[in-house]
């Protein structure tokens, strides 16, 4: 069975740009377009790793990932996450937030790819 | 109190020597004349005395050897024989006591008879041929031997007479002068006076009075007794004074006795001579005395006359000069010291007035001085309330409380101008209380009202009464107050009406222009208050809203960033998945250009963070995350992204790590942002050689040099590659890609680090780019 990533990410097209990718690559997965949705998916669903936009309508990706860590069931799925602002402090926001890997958009398929890998071994 | 005894002293001490002094001076002249004059009668009298016994005394020798001659003369006649001679001289030594012995010598010098008055002598035969007594006599017919003493004190002479015929011999007496005591003894002078012979030698010869200095004592030592030695041809009028062997002081005279060339002499001494002088000497001395004594209380009793009133007139002074302006000096001599006590009164009364005037002077000055003080004190309270609170409330009050103070007001009032209604009301009151405060607080005063026609002229306004003015609501609530007079001030900037200044006071009257003009300036102070407190206002509006449209700009930036990247990330994901074939396997061509597109796209991203970068740096929003990092792993990173790009252009990129770099602080990403833009614009500018990398450490500072062997720059283009959007050749940009922005924003980091960053450049051969960086950046920068 292949592994199952959970994309939370509100722009159709890097939700595209994910899906095309990961699954090319042989990952089953599974999109929420809010950070509310994405939780309850994450719950529902049990990924074996999410990927986290931080820009997200309704929460965002920072409280999100605070709930996926507080539920039990999913403390140790890691979650990767993607933000556009690559700005200083980013990044400790999000490792704060319980975040297990950080990448900056723009970025690169091949590179992201390798994360996945990289976390899922 | 010193100077005073010290006068007193001084001058009555001369007034009473000056007295005596005179006195005695005069007293002392007449006595000593005087006394002169008696001392010479005395001495004349004495000596003539004196004289007059040594004469007679000198008379009777002679007489009496007058005598013994004449006796002797009698048995040189010329006798028959020998026997007949003895008997006339037995008889002759019977007759005259004074002869002791008596001898004949013959002719031819030879002894024939000799008698002594105590034994019959055998004749000798001794030969006296050659003796002065037989040879002067035979010569003389009469001669006297000098004196000579037998046993030392008894002296005798001989007379040698020649007898009458020829060869008939001589007869020689020896004559003892015993007698001559008998001669003088009878000289009185006095009680104690004495008289006594002396022969040639001044040896004694005789002598009166109880003395018992034997006869032939040399009396020439005493000084008196040489002086007739001594004298002259002329031995007449011979007198002195002298000491005799009692050691007495006496008064001598002499006579002489010319034949013997002896000398009678009487003295008397002073003693009993001068007795008379001497009680008058005492008597005198007495009279000095007592008129010494008279004279010193004549001078004190004039003195103390002179000097009570001169102390008066001193004592008055010396009260004067300490400012006791009203003594007055009690003299009453009736004369130029009561003149002097009179004018020192009047001076004393002048002075007094005068005084008085200067205290009132001086009283009126310091009030003067007084008020300033408290007028400069007040403006500087304001002044620095003004500069110090922007609490235009305090100030007011402040003005109001000081106004009413110095303006020796009973109440003060600021009213501020309302410009939109164009009406005064009440912002600030002193003294009045509270009822009338709130009524006065509701009501709006028109422009058309002491205080706007002040304001229009923009000139004080004073009304000496209420009562007797027109009044509308305002002026009726003072005057129902008890307020009569009033100061109204305006408050006027320099276009525009800010409020007024009013003080009141009880009583009707003006104010006095110091009052006005010192208020005119409280009235300024006021003004300035509330230009200042406007003025602030309108600053801190202004920075309100300079902050609020920085937040928006900052948000902007943010948004924007995030707005760009979305779709940017979409063209690159795609872009990157269509080369990798995830949609199926593209001709080459195509590949080609999406491979462009990628290179486009990355570009324009980079153009998005730096303008992002540099927004921020510049509104001072960036801030470094400060942590210690590894210089040598910031390095390899570099080298790391950058090793595929000078491989690609076939440049040597080396580096050369010291081995002792420290632990550096800073922001690690940025820093690496920094020597990634340099190493990337050295490769990209470098068409073949290298590009190499030296990093070190000194004194706290890393120092990075990285150098390559590119076209280099010119030196007037060196200074301005660190200013944004400057690239040495726009064509370059075009060329070699990039913003421009690069270098600008390593240089703000490499600031922002507290370090530096330069460059050594040559046309052809290449450039250095050199960084100094602290190993322990600053944590100012720090922010969050």
């Amino acid at each position: 069975m292949n592994p199952r990533i959970l994309v939370i990410e509100d722009t159709e097209d890097n939700r595209r740009i994910l899906r095309d990718l990961l699954s090319s690559a042989g990952f089953d997965l599974i999109e929420a377009g809010d950070g509310e949705s994405g939780v309850a998916m994450a719950a529902a669903e049990k990924p074996d790793l999410i990927l986290m936009d931080m820009q997200l309508p309704i929460i965002d990706g920072y409280e999100a990932t605070r709930r996926i860590k507080a539920n039990p069931a999913l403390k140790t799925t890691p979650v990767i996450a993607v933000t556009s602002y690559a700005l200083a402090g980013d990044e400790e926001k999000a490792r704060a937030a319980g975040c297990d890997a950080y990448v900056a958009k723009p970025y690169s398929p091949r590179q992201l790819l390798a994360k996945v890998r990289e976390l899922l071994a | 109190m010193r100077f005073f005894k010290r006068f007193r002293a001084g001058l009555f001490g001369k007034y009473v020597a000056y007295f005596v002094g005179f006195a005695i001076f005069v007293l002392a002249t007449n006595v000593g004349l005087d006394l002169w004059f008696i001392y010479r009668e005395t001495t004349d009298a004495v000596v003539k005395l004196e004289w007059e016994k040594a004469e007679a005394a000198a008379q009777r020798i002679e007489q009496i050897f007058g005598e013994i001659e004449r006796q002797i003369t009698w048995t040189t006649r010329a006798s028959a024989n020998l026997e007949q001679r003895r008997a006339d001289y037995v008889l002759l030594l019977q007759q005259v006591p004074a002869i002791d012995e008596i001898m004949q010598i013959d002719g031819n010098g030879r002894e024939l008879l000799r008698i002594t008055r105590f034994s019959t002598e055998a004749i000798a035969g001794t030969d006296y041929s050659q003796d002065p007594r037989f040879t002067q006599a035979l010569a003389k017919r009469v001669w006297i031997s000098p004196v000579f003493f037998r046993n030392q004190v008894d002296p005798y002479v001989n007379i040698a007479m020649a007898h009458s015929g020829a060869y008939a011999g001589v007869t020689v007496a020896e004559v003892n002068l015993r007698f001559l005591r008998d001669s003088i003894s009878g000289i009185q002078v006095g009680s104690e006076g004495y008289a006594y012979v002396i022969g040639p030698e001044g040896r004694l010869l005789a002598q009166s009075g109880q003395n018992r200095i034997p006869r032939g004592t040399a009396m020439s030592d005493l000084s008196q007794v040489a002086a007739i030695l001594a004298a002259g041809e002329d031995k007449s009028g011979l007198w002195g004074f002298g000491r005799n062997l009692a050691d007495q002081s006496v008064l001598a005279a002499a006579v002489a006795i010319p034949r013997f060339n002896w000398f009678v002499v009487v003295e008397q001494p002073l003693s009993e001579a001068f007795r008379p002088l001497y009680a008058l000497l005492f008597r005198i001395g007495w009279l000095l005395l007592t008129c010494t004594i008279l004279a010193a209380l004549a001078g004190v009793a004039l003195a103390q006359r002179m000097v009570v009133p001169i102390r008066a007139l001193h004592k008055g002074a010396s009260q004067l000069g300490a400012s006791e302006f009203g003594t007055r000096i009690e003299v009453n001599t009736g004369d130029e010291i009561e003149d002097l006590a009179n004018e020192f009164n009047s001076m004393a009364g002048k002075l007094k007035e005068s005084y008085g005037r200067l205290e009132q002077t001086v009283e009126e000055r310091t009030r003067d001085l007084a008020r300033s003080v408290r007028e400069l004190k007040a403006l500087e309270e304001i002044g620095r309330t003004v500069a110090s609170s922007l609490d235009v409330s305090a100030v007011l009050a402040t003005v109001v409380d000081r106004a009413v103070e110095l303006a020796r007001a009973d109440a003060g009032l600021i009213f501020g101008y309302d410009k939109a209604r164009q009406v005064f009301h009440l912002r600030e009151a002193r003294g009045l209380d509270h009822a009338l405060i709130e009524e006065a607080s509701e009501i709006n005063i028109p422009l058309d009202s002491p205080l706007g026609h002040a304001a229009l002229a923009r000139e004080p306004i004073t009304i000496p009464d209420l009562a007797q003015i027109e009044r509308k609501r305002m002026g009726d609530l003072v005057l129902a107050a008890g307020f009569h007079s009033v100061l109204t001030l305006p408050l006027v900037g320099r276009e525009d009406i800010l409020g007024a200044l009013v003080v009141q006071r009880r009583e009707v009257g003006d104010f006095a222009p110091t009052t006005v003009s010192l208020m005119q300036t409280f009235a300024d102070q006021s003004v300035i208050a509330m230009r200042n407190a406007e003025l602030f206002r309108e600053v801190e509006e202004r920075g309100q809203q300079l902050q609020v449209a920085n937040e928006h700009k900052s948000q902007f930036f943010a948004n924007m960033s995030h707005e760009l990247r979305t779709p940017l990330n979409a063209v690159l994901g795609y872009a990157e998945l269509l080369v990798d074939g995830i949609y199926g396997t593209l001709p080459e061509k195509a590949v080609e250009v999406l491979e462009r597109v990628q290179a486009n796209g990355r570009h324009l991203l980079g153009l998005i963070n730096d303008v992002l970068d540099l927004s921020k740096i510049e509104a001072n929003q960036l801030t470094l995350s400060m942590a210690d990092y590894s210089m040598r792993s910031v390095i390899e990173s570099v080298l790391a992204s950058t090793e595929s790009l000078a491989k690609a252009k076939g440049l040597a990129l080396t580096a050369e790590i010291a081995d002792d770099l420290p632990i550096g602080r800073g922001d690690e990403r940025r820093l690496a942002q920094v020597f990634l833009n340099i190493v990337g614009n050295a490769i990209k500018f470098t068409e073949k050689g290298s590009v190499a990398i030296r990093a070190k450490a000194e004194s706290g500072a890393f120092d990075i040099a990285v150098r390559d062997t590119g076209p280099g720059i010119a030196p007037q283009d060196q200074a301005r590659i660190f200013d944004e959007f400057q690239q040495v050749d726009a064509s370059h940009t075009r060329q070699k890609g990039g913003t421009g922005l690069g270098l600008a924003i390593a240089r703000r980091l490499t600031e922002m680090h507290g370090g530096t960053i330069s460059l050594v450049s040559e046309l052809g051969v290449g450039s250095e780019f050199r960084v100094i960086l602290p190993v322990r950046a600053a944590a100012e920068d720090a922010q969050s």
